[in-house]
C-alpha cells in the first residue's frame, strides 16, 4: 500500500513543480512583455546615434559609451519641464472634476436609478467610444465660443468628455458590488442617504475612487487628437503634442530625445500604479468587512 | 507661548488686528503661490484677443536653425518695426490638416496658416492673396511650382502664398552602386542595380504605403514614364498605356529590387533606413544627407544626391520629379480685417526679405519667388558644410532642380481634385495594389480611375475647377 503511495505522491509532487513552473514561466512572460518598453526607451535615450542606427550592433546592448546628450536637448533644448508641469495640472484638476462628477453620478446609478439606471449606464458608457477624431471638430466650435482656445482651459473642459463617462461606468460597478444592507444599517441608525454615503459608501470605495483617479490621470495624460486641435502655443502645450512636435522636425525624428520624454513621463505614472496596486486587488466585500 | 507661536499681527479690518499663526500664515502663502503659478494660465493671450497681435502657425521645420532664426529673430524684429507682437506656434507637420480642419470649424484660429503640402480644397475658406501676390511677382518673378500650387486659374483666386518650394533628389549610396556598376540616372538602371543590390542585402528602398514621401516619387515614375493624373485643361488621364507601363515598372522594381517593408513606411522610414544602411537608394529632401552630416554618420561620404532618374526612352525619357514640400501660407476668409491687413503686410515684407531665410534652411527650401534669392547657384555650389567634408560638389544636383521639379497635378494646376486624391493616397495605393499582385496593373489603374472620378466631378460641381 506504502508502495503504491508513492506513485502517487510523486505524481501530485511533480504536477505541483511543473504548475509552478509555467506560472513562473507566465510571470517572467508578463514581466518581460510589460518592463520591454521602459528598458527600450532607457536604452535608446543613452544611446549614441552612431550606434542606434547601425544594423550591426546589438539593439538591446550600448555598442558604444552612452551619452547625456538626449536628454540634455530634451531639457535644454525644449521647454520639456514646462509640457510636464501643464500635463501634471492638466491631469489634476481634469481627475477632480471626474470625482466631483463621476462618484455621486456612478452612486445614482447604482443605486436610485432602479431599472433603467443600467441601461442609462451603458449608455453612458457607449459615449466614451465616440472617437476623439470624430468629435475634435465639432468640440472646436465650442471652444472657440467659450474663446478657450490655446490655453490648457481648453481641454480641461474637453477632457472629462471621455473621462466621466467612463469613470461614471466604472464606479457603478464598484457601487453595486457594495452590500446595500451596509447603507440601510446607517440609514435606520439616522443617517440620511448623503450621510451614509459620505460615512459608509466612500470609505470603502476608496478603491474604486483611487482607479478612477489613476485612469482619469493617464486618459488625460494620452490624449494627442484634442491637445493637437486645441493647443498651439508652446507654453500652454503638453507632453503628448510639444514632444513630437519639437523632437519630430519633417521627417527627422530625434529617437534618443523622444525615448527620454516618453520615459520621464511615464515613469511617475507607472510609480503611482505600483503605489496603489494593492489598493486595486483589494477585495471590495473585504473591505467592507473591515 | 513662544514669539513663533504667537505669530504676526495683520489688519482684519480699520480698527481691529490679530495674530496669524504660523499654520496660518503657511496656509495663506502656500495658496498664495499655487494662485500666482496659475496665473499665466489663466492670463494667456488667445490668439484673437488683442489687435497688435499677429499669430502663425508653421511646421516643425526639418532645420531646427531655421525655426530657431524665425521664431526669435526674425519675427520679433518684424513686430518690433511693425509694433506687432508677433507669436509663432509649431506642429508636426502630419498634423497640419487636422488643425486646419478644426480652426475652420470653429471659424477661428491663426491668422497666418502654413501648408506643406497641395490645399486647394481650402480655396472657399481662404482669403483672396491677389493684392500681395501680383506687386511681388511684379519684383521677384514666380517658380511655376508656386505659381501652380497657389492660384486657381478658374476663380482666378491666389488662395495661398508659398514661400518656397522642396527639391526631392534621390538619395544614393555611390559606394554600393560603384560597386554595381550604375549610377541612378534612369528608371532602368535602378531596376537593373535593384535586382544586384538586394542581393546584397541593400535593396532599393521607394516606399509603397500611404506616406508624403511615396506619394511624391511614385508620381516621378508616372510622369518620367509619360503617364499624368489630369492633364492641363483638368480632365482625368490616369487611365493611360503609359501608367500602365509605369505600374508595371514599379512591379518589376518592387519584386526585384526591394522588400516588402516598403509597404508599410512613413516618411521617416527612408530617413532611417538610409541613415542605417539598409538601403541603397531612396527619395527625399535633403534631410537623410544632412541628418547624416550632422550626426557624423560613418556613411556620410557614401550618401550622395542626384536628380531623378529619366524614364524610358521609347516613352519619352522625360526626367522629372515633384516638388517634395510645397510650404505656403493661407489666410483665412473669417479672419478679421485688421489682422488680414497685418498678416499680408507680413508676407509682403518676409517675401522681400527672405535671403536670410535660404541661408538658414540650409538648401531645404529654395524661393518661390527666385529673384529675392539671386545668388541661389553660388550658393548651392559653395555649400560650407560639404566644402569642409571635402565634398564640394555634393549638392550641385540641386542646381538644376527647377529645371526637373514640377508640381503635383502636372502638367495642370494642384487643384481640389488634385488635393484630394494626394490626400488620400490613391497614387501609392495603385502602384501597391499591382506590386502585391492583388491586381494585374491594367486594373490597378482603372482601380485608381474610378477612385478619382467622383473626387473631379465633386471639385468640378464646386465650381473650384
Amino acid at each position: 500500500m506504502a508502495a503504491a503511495a508513492a506513485p502517487a505522491w510523486r505524481s501530485l509532487n511533480s504536477r505541483k513543480v511543473l504548475g509552478r513552473i509555467g506560472l513562473y514561466l507566465a510571470v517572467a512572460w508578463f514581466t518581460f512583455y510589460a518592463a520591454f518598453p521602459f528598458v527600450w526607451m532607457l536604452i535608446t535615450a543613452f544611446k549614441r546615434n552612431s550606434d542606434l542606427y547601425n544594423i550591426k550592433n546589438n539593439p538591446f546592448l550600448f555598442n558604444e559609451p552612452p551619452t547625456l546628450e538626449h536628454m540634455v536637448l530634451l531639457f535644454n533644448g525644449t521647454p520639456f519641464l514646462r509640457w510636464a508641469w501643464n500635463t501634471a495640472l492638466i491631469g489634476l484638476v481634469v481627475t477632480l472634476i471626474t470625482l466631483v462628477a463621476a462618484v455621486p453620478a456612478g452612486y445614482s446609478l447604482a443605486r436610485l436609478a432602479r431599472t433603467w439606471g443600467r441601461r442609462l449606464g451603458i449608455v453612458i458608457f457607449l459615449t466614451y467610444l465616440v472617437p476623439p477624431s470624430l468629435l475634435f471638430i465639432p468640440l472646436s466650435r465650442v471652444i472657440a465660443e467659450l474663446r478657450l482656445q490655446d490655453t490648457i482651459w481648453a481641454l480641461v473642459l474637453v477632457y472629462p468628455t471621455f473621462t466621466i463617462p467612463f469613470c461614471t461606468w466604472l464606479m457603478m460597478g464598484f457601487f453595486k458590488s457594495i452590500p446595500g444592507e451596509l447603507e440601510e444599517a446607517a440609514m435606520v441608525d439616522g443617517c440620511t442617504r448623503l450621510g451614509a454615503l459620505r460615512r459608509i459608501v466612500l470609505p470603502i470605495s476608496v478603491a474604486g475612487i483611487l482607479t478612477v483617479v489613476i485612469f482619469a490621470f493617464a486618459l488625460s495624460m494620452q490624449d494627442f487628437v484634442y491637445a493637437l486641435t486645441f493647443v498651439s502655443p508652446t507654453s500652454q502645450k503638453t507632453v503628448s503634442i510639444g514632444v513630437p512636435t519639437d523632437l519630430v522636425r519633417g521627417d527627422v525624428f530625434y529617437w534618443g530625445s523622444l525615448m527620454g520624454g516618453a520615459l520621464v513621463s511615464a515613469v511617475p505614472v507607472a510609480i503611482l500604479y505600483s503605489l496603489f496596486l494593492d489598493r486595486f486587488i483589494q477585495g471590495l466585500t473585504a473591505g467592507a468587512l473591515k | 507661548m513662544s514669539e513663533e507661536e504667537k505669530g504676526t499681527w495683520v489688519r482684519v479690518a480699520d480698527n481691529r488686528w490679530r495674530r496669524v499663526s504660523r499654520r496660518e500664515f503657511l496656509k495663506i502663502a502656500a495658496t498664495g503661490a499655487a494662485a500666482a503659478s496659475l496665473w499665466p494660465y489663466v492670463n494667456v493671450p488667445s490668439a484673437w484677443a488683442q489687435a497688435r497681435r499677429l499669430t502663425i502657425l508653421h511646421w516643425a521645420h526639418f532645420v531646427p536653425g531655421y525655426d530657431e532664426w524665425f521664431d526669435k529673430t526674425y519675427a520679433p524684429q518684424w513686430g518690433k518695426a511693425n509694433d506687432v507682437q508677433v507669436v509663432v506656434d509649431h506642429i508636426p507637420f502630419g498634423q497640419i490638416p487636422a488643425r486646419a480642419a478644426a480652426e475652420v470649424a470653429a471659424k477661428s484660429g491663426h491668422d497666418l496658416y502654413q501648408h506643406i503640402s497641395p490645399a486647394a480644397s481650402l480655396e472657399p475658406e481662404t482669403e483672396d492673396l491677389t493684392d500681395v501676390v501680383e506687386p511681388l511677382i511684379q519684383k521677384f518673378g514666380i517658380h511655376d511650382i508656386a505659381r501652380k500650387s497657389t492660384y486657381n486659374p478658374k476663380t482666378k483666386k491666389w488662395f495661398a502664398l508659398s514661400n518656397s518650394w522642396v527639391p526631392d533628389p534621390g538619395h544614393w549610396r555611390k559606394d554600393l552602386w560603384d560597386a554595381a556598376g550604375f549610377v541612378p540616372d534612369s528608371w532602368d538602371n535602378v531596376l537593373q542595380a535593384g535586382r544586384k543590390l538586394k542581393a546584397r542585402g541593400v535593396p532599393v528602398g521607394i516606399g509603397l504605403g500611404n506616406d508624403i514621401d511615396a506619394n511624391y516619387v511614385l508620381r516621378d515614375v508616372l510622369w518620367s514614364f509619360g503617364g499624368t493624373t489630369q492633364n492641363a485643361g483638368n480632365e482625368i488621364t490616369i487611365n493611360s498605356k503609359n501608367t500602365v507601363e509605369a505600374v508595371k515598372y514599379v512591379r518589376a522594381l518592387f519584386k526585384e529590387g526591394m522588400t516588402p517593408e516598403v509597404l508599410a513606411w512613413d516618411a521617416s522610414s527612408n530617413n532611417r533606413a538610409m541613415l542605417a544602411g539598409a538601403v541603397s537608394y531612396v527619395f527625399n529632401a535633403i534631410s537623410i544627407a544632412r541628418t547624416s552630416e550632422k550626426d557624423n554618420n560613418a556613411l556620410t561620404p557614401h550618401i550622395q544626391i542626384w536628380a531623378p532618374p529619366r524614364g524610358p526612352q521609347m516613352l519619352g525619357g522625360r526626367r522629372l520629379g515633384a516638388q517634395h514640400v510645397i510650404l505656403a501660407y493661407m489666410i483665412w476668409r473669417f479672419t478679421p480685417a485688421d489682422r488680414k491687413t497685418l498678416a499680408k503686410k507680413f508676407l509682403t515684407d518676409f517675401i522681400s526679405n527672405w535671403a536670410p531665410a535660404f541661408k538658414g534652411a540650409e538648401l531645404y527650401e529654395f524661393p518661390s519667388f527666385p529673384k529675392t534669392v539671386p545668388d541661389v547657384a553660388q550658393q548651392v555650389a559653395n555649400d560650407p558644410v560639404a566644402n569642409r567634408l571635402g565634398q564640394p560638389n555634393k549638392y550641385r544636383p540641386l542646381l538644376t532642380a527647377d529645371r526637373w521639379s514640377t508640381n503635383v497635378g502636372h502638367p495642370g494646376y494642384a487643384n481640389a481634385a488634385e488635393a484630394e486624391v494626394f490626400d488620400t493616397f490613391i497614387l501609392p495605393q495603385m502602384f501597391a495594389l499591382a506590386a502585391t499582385d492583388r491586381m494585374e496593373p491594367e486594373a490597378a489603374v482603372q482601380w485608381a480611375f474610378r477612385q478619382m472620378r467622383p473626387i473631379y466631378a465633386k471639385w468640378k460641381g464646386r465650381r473650384l475647377m
